[in-house]
């Protein structure tokens, strides 16, 4: 009785078998990500204007004002950062944007906090 | 001497059959005979978090509270703030809203039938649904930048229009899941294995249903055409054309069939949104940090799992004072899986848990 259920499964898998793999070798493949994929910040440190509006708006409570030099600038903390974009939308001046990188993995944990100089412009 | 009858049984938090809550079980041989649900484990404390933020940083969150469908409670929650601020969401962001939560059920239901597979042991299934249920997630990605947590409507609309080639590739996704639909068909829904573990398994009485709140497949699987987006329609339910798929088994086998049926009523709904999309503004803005009115709403919808209930209290500062979550897993599983699995065999446990289809939003 539950023969053809079986025979069923196996005829499924063996039709299977002969198609293109579904999944990628990564790291050595990569599939691009998409336009609009939230990823690392970037940040562009001449211009901002050290308004904080970032600090204010971040829901994790990720981004932390630090003094360089007189002014302040946002050091983000990415083991809190949920990559919800709220930052770079309210930044009036374009310096916070968000990246298609999402390889973040580190065995150090320092490397999570990501001073205003750290970050790639 | 002292004879020992009954073995009490514990069954997760921490196993991979379990969506990260337990149940503890009384047996006696094979049989069940007490069942009690041990909830808590995955407690996060959303409703204490969402009166600390702002009402625009909570559509960040409200996702969360549950992983297999987010876009569910952004919606529920948008609707409750749309209506403490008087906001009017404009026609196109209203469809885009319909659309993408349509969407998100059948991401969800996939999600279940590669569960529902793995506890009847028909692993092909899981394999083949979870790989459908990529190329969803592909248009999630291209539209709203995440694949799992999309954080995409907004109070008053959506955050953005929809990409240029959007169109496109959601038809082409639609065709791939209606082709896989009739696979699974025949691996699943039709196959005699799958029956004779569902049909007869789990029965929840119509009226013990009713009594302990169940919504959603499982009480359309008990006989009763209730669907909130037909009995209370929101946003642009009302102009559309679906049914709403009802069985009268009361098993597992029906409720799984419920769900079967609503990925394709959703494709349905699908198709007519992309057809009738009309042009124009996606959201009605509001200052990030503004304050609402005083009030006080309840908004609901219908999730994939069941009935999902916002109630926002204001008192008029830029963060809600009080939320409370209705979420449908919490009736499911803690008096509903009770009553189900007294009485039940001990093998048919992982049967009845997933064809209930558990996800994090009991503990919230
Ligand atoms: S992306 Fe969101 S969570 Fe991350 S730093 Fe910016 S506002 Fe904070
Ligand atoms: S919002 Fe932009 S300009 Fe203002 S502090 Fe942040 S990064 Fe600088």
């Amino acid at each position: 009785m539950f023969l053809t259920g079986v025979l069923k499964g196996i005829q499924v898998t063996i039709e299977n078998l002969f198609k293109r793999a579904l999944t990628i070798r990564y790291p050595h493949q990569k599939i691009e990500a998409a336009e609009r994929f939230r990823g690392e910040h970037s940040f562009d440190i001449s211009k901002c204007k050290s308004c904080g509006l970032c600090e204010r708006i971040c829901p994790s409570r990720a981004i932390e004002m630090i003094e360089i030099k007189g002014k302040k600038y946002p050091k983000i903390d990415m083991g809190k950062c949920s990559f919800c974009g709220l930052c770079t939308e309210i930044c009036p001046f374009g310096a916070l944007k968000l990246t298609k990188n999402f390889s973040l993995a580190s065995g150090n944990k320092k490397d999570f906090i990501k001073k205003p100089r750290k970050l790639k412009k | 001497m002292h004879e020992t009858k009954t073995y009490r049984f514990p069954i997760g938090p921490a196993h991979p059959a379990m969506a990260n809550f337990g149940i503890d079980i009384e047996i006696e041989g094979e049989k069940v005979i007490n069942a009690k649900s041990d909830p808590g484990y995955l407690h996060r404390g959303f409703e204490k978090l969402m009166e600390y933020r702002t009402y625009l940083q909570n559509t960040i969150l409200v996702g969360r509270v549950c992983v297999f469908e987010p876009f569910s409670y952004e919606l529920a929650y948008n609707i409750a703030v749309d209506k403490i601020a008087g906001l009017d969401v404009p026609e196109r962001g209203s469809y885009i809203r319909v659309m993408m939560s349509e969407l998100m059920r059948i991401s969800s239901h996939l999600v279940w039938m590669s569960k529902m597979c793995r506890a009847t042991g028909l692993d092909t299934v899981l394999k083949l649904a979870i790989t459908y249920r990529d190329y969803i997630l592909e248009l999630f990605e291209e539209s709203t930048g995440g694949r799992v947590y999309p954080v995409y409507i907004r109070p008053g609309g959506v955050r953005w229009d929809l990409p240029d080639r959007f169109n496109e590739h959601l038809e082409k996704a639609l065709k791939k899941l209606e082709d896989g639909l009739l696979k699974i068909d025949g691996l699943m829904f039709k196959n005699d294995i799958f029956i004779s573990r569902t049909r007869n398994v789990g029965i929840l009485k119509k009226n013990t249903a009713i009594k302990l709140g169940a919504t959603g497949p499982v009480l359309k699987a008990c006989g009763f055409k209730y669907d909130i987006r037909k009995d209370n329609p929101y946003e642009v339910y009302k102009e559309l054309d679906f049914d709403v798929p009802v069985y009268n088994g009361c098993d597992s086998y029906s409720r799984s069939l419920v769900r079967r049926n609503e990925i394709e009523e959703s494709i349905k709904i699908i198709r007519q949104l992309v057809k009738n999309m009309p042009s124009g503004n996606h959201i009605n803005k509001i200052s990030p940090f503004a304050s609402l009115p005083q009030g006080e709403v309840y908004s609901r919808i219908e999730g994939a799992r069941g009935e999902i209930g916002f109630h926002i209290i204001s008192t008029g500062s830029d963060m809600p004072y009080r939320v409370k979550i209705r979420s449908p897993s919490f009736t499911h599983f803690i008096p509903v899986l009770e009553d189900i699995l007294t009485g039940s065999q001990i093998a048919d446990v992982p049967v009845i848990y997933w064809s209930l289809d558990p996800c994090a939003d009991m503990d919230r």
